[in-house]
């Protein structure tokens, strides 16, 4: 059974229409990354597949229950969410922050989960540190490592590499590959393509609204998807043990 | 770096020693012989004037000020800006609408009425705003609200002024509107209490979903706690204890906003462990004020929201200055 299962999924947003008659999954075990240019539609279809965004018809389902009808702690108990929005109102103890990924622990369980999740974002050493005096890639790795902190079976994430370095981003995707690996899912926004294809293991395109693809990166990232939804001339190429994607302007 | 208990405590040691001039100086000065009688005796000259016309003033001023604190700290956590307090949503100025109302409806000679419609004001407005965050998640939103709701109420205030029949009524409502705790009675300082304990246990049941906003609306809103729920006692809670504070002492402003700031570092930033600190620390804040208010020598009594305001508005320049900094970062 998938953890996420969108069906025939619609969404408008400011009255226009921006998801339209989506139908995506997300099976335990898999990463999944959602694509598509500026404006496609991702993170509104994000957030209407996990029940932050009215659904106008269509329906979404967590781990087989209607998204509206489960409880919202059993919700966040299963689904770990990180929002493309950045800003942290206060300058709480990085480890405070991160630690909020776990409300309904006790609060010196939730802070040792938070400070294990800095471990894996190379932020320990900053724990006990005000977020305000990081600078904007730690501070993301902080709120990485608050998503990890949930020990959410699926974590969706709204451009988790976004403002990282290269390493950063690497670490970051392997983390995000591991916990897939065990058993559970990802279900992320890139905009590297490369990356995407690197390590997920289906990606979905998004254009308009609408699916246009959805499988194996070299399938769903065709020549053809490319041009039409990115407007770039590509094509892979191997290198080493990776592909990597050589692109031009159309 | 202090532990919560022992920040309270600090704050709360403040607050007594401030306590201890509040009701030993006054415009009357008494020997030390009549401080030991009016220790004594209760009952007798000096007693009066210690513990029925300073004590209570003194207390009114602590209730005053820990309710605009707690206020401020709970708007600001819930609104994500430090720039909050309970003006700008509009509770103050419906609150002190209600009570221009009563005073020149002449019905100001009736005891209770002008704090019952204080009350009944912050709690209108309170009302309107749990409704309207019911609704609206986007902060952004609740902050217009209000800003409208005080817009509607200061123009409505002004028509009463307009309007008032009488110059008396006009010069009653015009010393509410400037806010003091002078003549205070036990009596007024002591209701206030239960409505305030009640807001302090809003306030707590609300602490989690204030400090899950650090993280937005949209993380909060995943995170499992019931943010509707707990935003709505955080309005509630806000709503009740300016009205306490607006029943007690008529308009004092920039309390609310400032006390939250004084304490925010020592509590390390975390908008729930803010909440009781910046209580303390603004009844604290206010009854110092209202000492220097007594003890600087002018024709007539300075009045405490002129006083609070006039160290406020450049405290507000230097928060808005700050602030601005940090949001560049």
């Amino acid at each position: 059974m998938s953890l996420l299962s969108l069906r025939n999924i619609h969404a408008r947003l400011s009255g226009r229409e921006v998801v339209q008659a989506v139908n995506l999954d997300v099976a335990p075990g898999e990463m999944v990354a959602l694509v598509g240019p500026n404006g496609a539609g991702k993170t509104t279809l994000l957030k209407a597949g996990i029940g932050l965004h009215p659904i106008s018809r269509g329906e979404s389902r967590l781990a087989g229950e209607p998204i509206h009808s489960v409880d919202v702690v059993q919700r966040a108990l299963s689904l770990g969410y990180l929002p493309q929005e950045r800003r942290l109102a206060w300058g709480l103890a990085a480890v405070e922050v991160a630690a909020l990924g776990a409300p309904f622990a006790p609060p010196s369980v939730a802070i040792e989960r938070g400070r294990s999740a800095l471990d894996l974002f190379g932020v320990g050493e900053l724990a006990d540190t005000s977020v305000f005096a990081l600078s904007g890639g730690e501070r993301a790795r902080v709120l990485l490592a608050r998503l990890f902190a949930t020990e959410a079976a699926l974590l969706v994430a709204d451009e988790p590499v976004a403002g990282l370095d290269p390493d950063a981003q690497l670490l970051c995707l392997e983390r995000f590959r591991a916990h897939a690996r065990g058993g559970r899912a990802v279900l992320m926004t890139l905009h590297d393509l490369s990356l995407a294809a690197r390590f997920a293991d289906r990606i979905a395109v998004l254009d308009q609204g609408r699916l246009v693809a959805d499988g194996a990166p070299s399938q769903a990232l065709s020549p053809k998807v490319l041009k039409s939804v990115f407007g770039l001339k590509a094509r892979w190429i191997e290198a080493g043990d990776q592909t990597l994607l050589v692109a031009d302007r159309a | 770096m202090i532990s919560r208990l022992q920040l309270n405590l600090l704050l709360g040691a403040v607050l007594l020693i401030g306590l201890v001039p509040a009701v030993l100086f006054g415009e009357v000065a008494l020997t030390g012989t009549q401080l030991q009688q009016a220790f004594r005796d209760w009952t007798s000259a000096p007693g009066e004037i210690l513990w029925q016309v300073r004590a209570p003033r003194a207390v009114a001023a602590a209730l005053t000020g820990g309710a605009l604190g707690l206020a401020g700290a709970i708007l600001q956590g819930l609104l994500r800006n430090p720039l909050a307090d309970p003006g700008v949503l509009g509770v103050s100025a419906t609150s002190a609408f209600a009570a221009s109302l009563a005073i020149v409806s002449g019905l100001a000679l009736v005891p209770g009425v002008v704090e019952g419609a204080a009350w009944a004001g912050a709690l209108l407005c309170g009302g309107a705003l749990a409704a309207f965050t019911a609704r609206i998640r986007e902060p952004e939103a609740l902050i217009l609200f209000g800003v409208a709701l005080s817009s509607f109420f200061g123009a409505a205030t002004a028509l009463v002024f307009n309007l008032s029949p009488s110059p008396i009524a006009t010069a009653e409502v015009l010393g509410w509107l400037m806010g003091s705790v002078e003549a205070r009675s036990w009596f007024d300082a002591i209701w206030a209490v239960p409505v305030l304990a009640l807001a302090l246990f809003l306030a707590w049941r609300a602490a989690p979903g204030l400090k899950m906003l650090t993280l937005g609306e949209e993380a909060a809103a995943a995170s499992g706690l019931a943010m509707g729920r707990l935003k709505m006692a955080a309005v509630l809670s806000a709503s009740l204890a300016t009205g306490a504070a607006v029943a007690l002492a008529g308009v004092v402003g920039f309390v609310g906003l400032a006390a939250p700031h004084l304490v925010r570092r020592a509590a390390r930033e975390d908008p729930a462990r803010l909440l009781v600190p910046s209580a303390l620390a603004g009844a604290a804040m206010l009854v110092l004020a209202d000492l220097a208010a007594r003890m600087i020598p002018t024709d007539q009594e300075l009045k405490l929201g002129v006083f609070t305001a006039l160290i406020g508005a450049p405290l507000f320049a230097l928060i808005a200055w700050k602030a601005a900094r940090s949001w560049r970062t």
